[in-house]
């Protein structure tokens, strides 16, 4: 099991380390947060039963560990909307954090709707739907209208 | 932009390398302290200002930051002269064409560069050094043709707005602010050299 893990480390650590990063809203977290994760995966090794790919397991655990890095080091939110709606904001701040988390697992790490359902412990249905209403909203907020 | 070339300059890839499975194992090993609970208590100060001639706002305890997406080594300030007082921070946005600001130590958050862009937005929640309550109207703009700023009130008085340009690596303009509550509503209008309407709020 632990040679399995380590060899899943070394084909797929760049795409760990992206995703995570993403989540954890730092590239030094985000890396961190990658090894601890696989570190708690070769503790909790025996607890893998099968349920679904040893990958899809695993990202569960990067994915927790890079939203753990992110809350233990978040700064005050940024942006108090101004009362005419004309506030700017960052696209991805539009979307929820699971939007965000299946727009990264999606882009960055190339994995289809099963294995994100997998590793975020949801249905490919949610997948789709949420997958489809994260880039619909990025679509319309870099449309940005000039004045 | 489009949403790859978004989601590229959010999170760059990372190189092929091999990573450090020693120091997996050596993480594997460690024993791992018990997270404790700890309880935090938050206590919030209204502020009323009496000796500054700006408003300030209610909550000074725990208002918003220059965001984390800011490049902290270009950071540039402007500053009320009377008062010593901090107007704007702002800074390069990191990996965009843009820029990231904290307002009055209200309004913070970062935007994309636009040629013609011109933003007015609007903030509540100040308090004069009278004790009214109060909005305050600024904004900014990266558009060159910027010249003056007018903000007309709704018994149709105005005045001239501040303008504060910041070159550099930032080349935006922030407009304000203005007080609106002690004469009702008011508008920003802002005007090029010649005097010809740019922009209206």
């Amino acid at each position: 099991m632990t040679d399995e893990l380590e060899t899943l480390y070394r084909a797929r650590l760049p795409e760990f380390r992206r995703v995570a990063s993403a989540i954890a809203g730092d590239r030094e977290l985000g890396c961190d947060a990658v090894q601890e994760a696989f570190a708690a995966a070769v503790r909790k090794r025996r607890s893998y039963r099968g349920d679904g790919t040893l990958e899809a397991w695993v990202w569960r655990i990067v994915v927790n560990a890079a939203r753990d890095a992110r809350r233990r080091n978040a700064t005050p939110v940024p942006a108090v909307p101004a009362t005419n709606g004309h506030a700017p904001v960052l696209p991805l701040d539009l979307l929820t954090e699971r939007q965000r988390e299946i727009v990264f697992l999606h882009y960055y790490a190339d994995l289809d709707y099963a294995a994100i359902a997998g590793a975020l412990a949801i249905s490919t249905g949610t997948v789709g739907a949420t997958l489809n209403a994260a880039r619909r909203t990025l679509r319309e907020a870099l449309q940005e209208v000039e004045t | 932009m489009n949403e790859s070339q978004l989601l590229d300059e959010l999170v760059a890839p990372f190189d092929s390398e091999p990573g450090d499975w020693a120091d997996v194992l050596r993480r594997a090993q460690r024993r791992r302290p018990r997270r404790r609970l700890a309880l935090a208590a938050v206590a919030f100060v209204a502020a009323l200002a009496t000796a500054t001639a700006v408003a300030v706002p209610l909550l000074r305890s725990a208002g918003p930051k220059l965001p984390s997406a800011a490049d902290r080594r270009n950071v540039f300030v402007v500053v009320q002269p009377r008062t010593g007082r901090v107007l704007i921070e702002a800074a390069p946005w990191k990996g965009h064409s843009g820029i990231c600001y904290l307002f009055l130590g209200r309004s913070a958050g970062c935007t994309l560069r636009g040629e013609r862009k011109t933003m007015i937005l609007r903030t509540a929640g100040y308090v004069l050094p009278s004790g009214r309550h109060s909005s305050a109207l600024w904004g900014y703009t990266f558009d060159p043709r910027v010249a003056s700023a007018k903000v007309y009130y709704s018994d149709n008085s105005h005045r001239r707005v501040p303008l504060h340009r910041l070159g550099g690596r930032l080349q935006v303009t922030f407009i304000g602010p203005v007080l609106i509550s002690s004469r009702g509503t008011g508008r920003v209008l802002v005007y090029d050299r010649a005097g010809r309407l740019i922009k209206r709020d």
